[in-house]
């Protein structure tokens, strides 16, 4: 006769089957629920450590912007005065000119270039420039453009003297560039000023700046006679 | 063996959900911090605004400054030229960047040799070349020289 497994298994293993299964239950619940929370609690510190990252970025943004907010306007006018966003040919040609006078040198011939776009980012317009006067005045002349603003650069200079006075043909070339059109993601690190720049701006702020005249539009007038 | 297992169960959960809810309240305070930080800089935006510009231009400043220019070798001339004696005359001068050709005119020998002394002594060139000499009688000695700059 065969006997079945309830009969084979004696008593005392029989009473150990329940807590056995209970305790597998809960090691099994356990494990899943401890992964579970383990990959829950990570997220949640991984968003903790970016949240306090974006937050010193901007704790960081914020004491910089304030810091330089009394400043950056006349930073802003030395570094605009010094490359525009458009082509400064008219307003270094008024420098050049009032430039010349001070220097007491004839400008004989002043020619405009076309713009040339020597980088997608930056672009530039040659002067070409005929001066006449003693030729320690003309080289002083042409060492004074170094001093004015917009920016250029001296490209090529042949000075001829005949007795008495000296005739020089300079190419001098401007650059413009368009201005930055989108602002950096709010979370997004500031650059600080290096040292070197702040060099740089306190040279260009020493520039001689070109003299605008703002002309204030005319407010419409009452006409006595419709006809005239 | 269940109770301990229980109990070292109930311990851990509830470990892992203190750990949570002060990680929570961390976030939500940092969050808190971010958006008032946000609106601050928000009313920061024109001087935002500036510094990027500031930065955009400084960089095109550095990149002008980095072109060619004979400012350099103008200088040098200028230097040269004071130093020549006064009878020399400086017929041409022509500045292309690294190197400046002069033609100089001279009476005679004696100023010829005062001309090449001081120009001799000069240590702002890397070369200085002898391009021409000639003599004409009527205009005295013409002499054309290229600079090499360092």
């Amino acid at each position: 006769m065969k006997k079945t497994l309830t009969e084979i298994v004696s008593p005392n293993i029989k009473a150990l089957v329940v807590p056995i299964v209970i305790l597998l239950v809960l090691i099994i619940l356990s494990v899943i629920s401890y992964k579970i929370a383990f990959l829950k609690l990570t997220a949640q510190r991984e968003e903790f450590t970016s949240a306090k990252n974006a937050e010193k970025v901007l704790v960081n943004k914020e004491a910089v912007l304030s810091q330089i907010q009394g400043d950056v306007s006349s930073y802003v006018d030395a570094v605009v005065l010094a490359v525009p966003s458009q082509n400064p040919a008219i307003a270094m040609i008024s420098q050049l000119k009032i430039l010349a006078l001070n220097k007491s040198v004839t400008l004989s011939s002043i020619k405009g270039g076309s713009e040339s776009t020597t980088q997608a980012s930056l672009m530039s317009a040659d002067i070409t420039l005929g001066i006449e006067g003693p030729s320690v005045a003309i080289i002083d002349y042409l060492k004074a453009i170094n001093t004015l603003a917009p920016l250029s650069t001296l490209n090529r200079v042949k000075i001829n003297q005949s007795v008495g006075s000296a005739r020089a043909e300079a190419v001098i070339r401007t650059y413009f560039s368009a201005f930055p059109t989108k602002l950096p993601a709010m979370t997004e690190p500031i650059k600080e000023l290096t040292a070197e720049e702040k060099e740089i701006l306190s040279k260009l702020s020493q520039l001689t700046v070109p003299s605008f005249i703002n002309l204030t539009p005319q407010t419409p007038v009452m006409r006595e006679s419709p006809f005239d | 063996m269940v109770t301990i297992g229980m109990a070292l169960f109930v311990i851990t959960a509830a470990a892992a959900a203190a750990y949570f809810v002060i990680n929570s309240i961390n976030l939500k305070d940092s969050i808190k911090n971010q958006n008032i930080l946000k609106e601050s800089i928000k009313s920061l935006e024109k001087t935002e605004q500036s510094l990027i510009l500031t930065v955009d231009r400084l960089s095109k400043v550095k990149e002008i400054n980095g072109k060619t220019s004979v400012l350099k070798e103008l200088e040098n001339l200028s230097s040269v030229l004071a130093t020549i004696p006064t009878q020399t005359t400086l017929t041409e001068a022509v500045l292309n960047r690294g190197t400046t050709d002069v033609t100089f005119m001279v009476e005679n020998s004696t100023d010829l040799t005062q001309l090449m002394a001081s120009i001799i002594v000069r240590t702002e060139y890397q070369r200085i070349d002898l391009l021409s000499f000639s003599f004409n009688p009527s205009l005295g000695y013409i002499i054309s020289l290229g600079f090499a700059s360092k």
